[in-house]
């Protein structure tokens, strides 16, 4: 008995997943060589994200969190490099008030990396550390109890500074309150010389763990007495957009959201910034046309096998 | 007082006073208990550090079982590999900053050059066999693919600049459809979920849920 | 070579040894895996040693806060678990942790996903900024009464109940789409920066020296 011929339809549609596999690569890796330089249209979402740190109110305290984990820098990395480089501008533009932190061993090692090349700070900037910005350093929170220590008092979680920057050494091992920019921003609201959350008008925070945003929302927005209802923008990754939406407008708890370095690449030309994001958004052009492709091929094998094979047959 | 007692109602007690104790915290705003919530709120954080070891011995027993399970010269590189890289680190560790280590350069170079390419890597991979799935999986046979097909390319197509450029309206579909029809889904997911984890959680308060105790063995 | 040129190349080592599992699983691949665990064995050690100290030890030693001797006990009951005999001991710590937990998330839960979900949907249907986005917000709340109605499994999905279910389920395939959307263009990133990383700081930075 010889072996059955399989027709056109089913050979569209049993592709050798190796072809498909290389087919890809070199989709992504030919824009490498040949950057193809598109224009790129700005989604609301991010606008929103860059309108919501543009338009805060002269000197207001905004806690950065210096969202890193290596496993997924190529896709995160280039909105904190953005986001860092507008911070920079609206120190300059507004007299914004910086803290900054990590929550992970990652943020903390790439931080001072990042603080002597890509995120170098001005000579202006270095020397107003601990005085108009500070960097508290790794902070092990993430989950809601941490969270709650924190927003209730951030000594609590964290009683010494804790950076890694080759600046600013004087502040390291030093009791969080001793710093002057955090001595000023704990006399305003809430519990006077208590750092707390009712001290912070903007939360800017990073994550790719997608039950975080309910968190966030939880310890940020409805805990507290009186709440602290502190709003936020937030940077992540692609998949994590259905989580975060449901929180997402204007009087809500997320003003802005920032997905992925295609994304990350509208915030560059927002902020005037060009880098990573603009390259990575480069890179996805033609495995877009791949996805189609592969779509439309699988499709044609499904319909032609159930409409037209048959009637080969008949 | 019996096995039971000690082995499955203790726990349980003192699951429910603290849960309960920190609930009427919030609630009440009882003040002996405000200062003791910054102290409560880190125990699970300190125990999960001291803990770290029962990971360590898991690790290094599953690799010695791999060894004595498949002791061939491919299973001892691969065993070797992994004590010589524990020994190494250990190295590391003793002669740059102890506990502090890593902090240091010398450390930070193994996260950025062996962690980073490695654990990234992984994911690389993942959207190759994505790929795959997209070609062999991706067909409109009824409804809900057709739904998920449209929803799940046109949201991927409105992020890539080739798109968007040269479609109209692609990137206000993308903006569309996570801002809508996603939205529709995912917000009565959020509560039906938060629904259901209220319940099992005051179940487990109460000792009804044995089922998330029983993860301490016995 | 220099220390750069050397993490570089160790990197690609790396990349190279997890890209090959699309050949299927092999022993480049394993090593990877197994080099990496045995590094983070280690990483983890040190991170677990270091915060005990930070948040347990120095209290103790510095500043007389005998109260976490006690939590440094309960920490070290969870070394029973690597006993079949006495795993049961580390019940203990598990039960504080748990307790803690849900006594901190339950007081917030509850306003939070549920109370200013419902909230947040009807507001927004009265404050719309245009006639698309009101059209938006309906279809928002037709989402969110049909998939709670398909969640309902205690009655057959038929008639208007099925119907609504069906309205239901076409919302949770969208949800679903771009949560499969998200993770398509994110693993779509880490490849493209890969092969940037090979491509440029390997083959062209080092092998070519351009």
């Amino acid at each position: 008995m010889g072996k059955e011929q399989k027709n056109i339809w089913e050979k569209l549609g049993s592709l050798d997943y190796r072809l498909v596999y290389i087919t890809f690569i070199l989709l992504l890796a030919i824009p490498v060589v040949y950057p193809l330089g598109l224009p790129i249209e700005i989604q609301g979402n991010v606008r929103d994200y860059y309108d919501t740190i543009k338009n805060l109110p002269r000197g207001s305290v905004v806690l950065m969190h210096s969202f890193v984990d290596l496993s997924v820098w190529a896709d995160t990395g280039p909105i904190l490099i953005a986001t860092w480089k507008m911070i920079y501008d609206e120190v300059v533009r507004n007299d914004l008030k910086i803290i900054t932190y990590q929550s992970s061993v990652d943020g903390n090692a790439k931080m001072a990396d990042l603080m002597k090349g890509e995120l170098k700070p001005s000579q202006t900037m270095i020397n107003n550390f601990g005085i108009t910005w500070i960097d508290l350093g790794y902070i092990p929170v993430g989950s809601d109890a941490t969270h709650a220590i924190m927003n209730a008092d951030f000594t609590a979680m964290l009683p010494t500074i804790q950076h890694n920057l080759h600046f600013g050494t004087e502040w390291r091992g030093k009791p969080l309150l001793d710093v002057p920019i955090l001595k000023e921003v704990a006399k305003r609201g809430g519990k006077p010389n208590i750092l707390e959350a009712h001290d912070i008008d903007l939360l800017i925070i990073g994550y790719w763990g997608c039950t975080y945003p309910d968190t966030l929302v939880r310890q940020f927005w409805v805990a507290g007495d009186p709440a602290y209802e502190v709003t936020s923008v937030h940077m992540t990754i692609g998949n994590c957009v259905p989580n975060v939406v449901p929180y997402v407008g204007k009087n809500n708890p997320v003003t802005g959201y920032v997905a992925g370095s295609s994304q990350a690449a509208m915030l560059e030309i927002l902020a005037g910034h060009l880098g990573e994001g603009a390259v990575m958004a480069d890179l996805a052009n033609l495995a877009g046309i791949g996805t189609v492709i592969f779509v439309v091929l699988g499709n044609l094998s499904y319909f032609g096998i159930k409409y037209f094979a048959k009637k080969e047959e008949d | 007082m019996s096995t039971t007692f000690w082995r499955k109602d203790l726990p349980t007690i003192i699951l429910a006073f603290l849960g309960f104790t920190l609930i009427a915290q919030a609630i009440f705003n009882v003040k002996e208990l405000n200062d003791l919530r910054a102290w409560f709120g880190l125990i699970p954080t300190v125990i999960a550090y001291i803990a770290f070891g029962v990971g360590t011995v898991y690790g290094v027993t599953a690799e010695i079982n791999m060894w004595k399970r498949n002791r061939t010269l491919k299973q001892g590189i691969i065993t070797g590999s992994f004590f010589l890289m524990m020994a190494l680190m250990v190295v590391v560790a003793v002669l740059y900053g102890g506990l502090e280590s890593w902090r240091k350069p010398e450390f930070r170079w193994y996260l950025l050059n062996i962690y980073q390419p490695q654990s990234q890597g992984m994911y690389a991979v993942m959207f190759l066999y994505q790929c795959g799935a997209v070609y062999r999986v991706l067909r409109f046979r009824n409804w809900e693919t057709a739904v998920l097909i449209i929803s799940g390319v046109g949201f991927i197509l409105s992020q890539i600049p080739l798109f968007t450029a040269y479609i109209p309206f692609m990137s206000a579909f993308g903006e569309f459809v996570a801002k809508y029809p996603s939205l529709g889904g995912t917000r009565p997911a959020n509560v039906t979920g938060a629904v259901g984890g209220i319940i099992v959680a005051l179940r487990a308060l109460i000792g009804k849920e044995q089922g998330t105790m029983a993860i301490g063995g016995g | 070579m220099d220390v750069v040129v050397l993490g570089k190349l160790v990197a690609a080592v790396f990349v190279l040894s997890m890209l090959s599992l699309i050949f299927g699983e092999n022993f480049f691949f394993k090593w990877g895996t197994r080099v990496v665990v045995g590094w983070a064995i280690v990483y983890s050690a040190i991170l677990g040693l270091y915060w005990t100290d930070f948040y347990a030890i120095k209290p103790i030693l510095e500043k007389a806060d005998y109260k976490w001797l006690i939590v440094i006990f309960f920490g070290l009951l969870m070394y029973t678990r690597l006993s079949r005999r006495y795993a049961w001991i580390s019940k203990y710590p598990i039960s504080i942790s748990m307790g803690i937990g849900f006594g901190m998330i339950l007081p917030t839960w509850a306003r939070a996903q549920i109370l200013d979900q419902i909230r947040i949907t009807i507001v927004e249907l009265f404050s719309p900024v245009s006639t698309f986005d009101l059209i938006g917000r309906i279809l928002v709340l037709v989402g969110l009464v049909t998939v709670i109605t398909y969640f309902f499994f205690t009655k057959e999905h038929k008639g208007v109940l099925g119907s609504s279910a069906f309205i239901g389920r076409l919302f949770i395939m969208s949800s679903i789409a771009v949560i499969w959307a998200g993770d398509y263009l994110w693993a779509m990133s880490m490849l493209a920066g890969q092969l940037k990383f090979l491509i440029n700081d390997v083959i062209i930075g080092i092998f070519l020296r351009r």
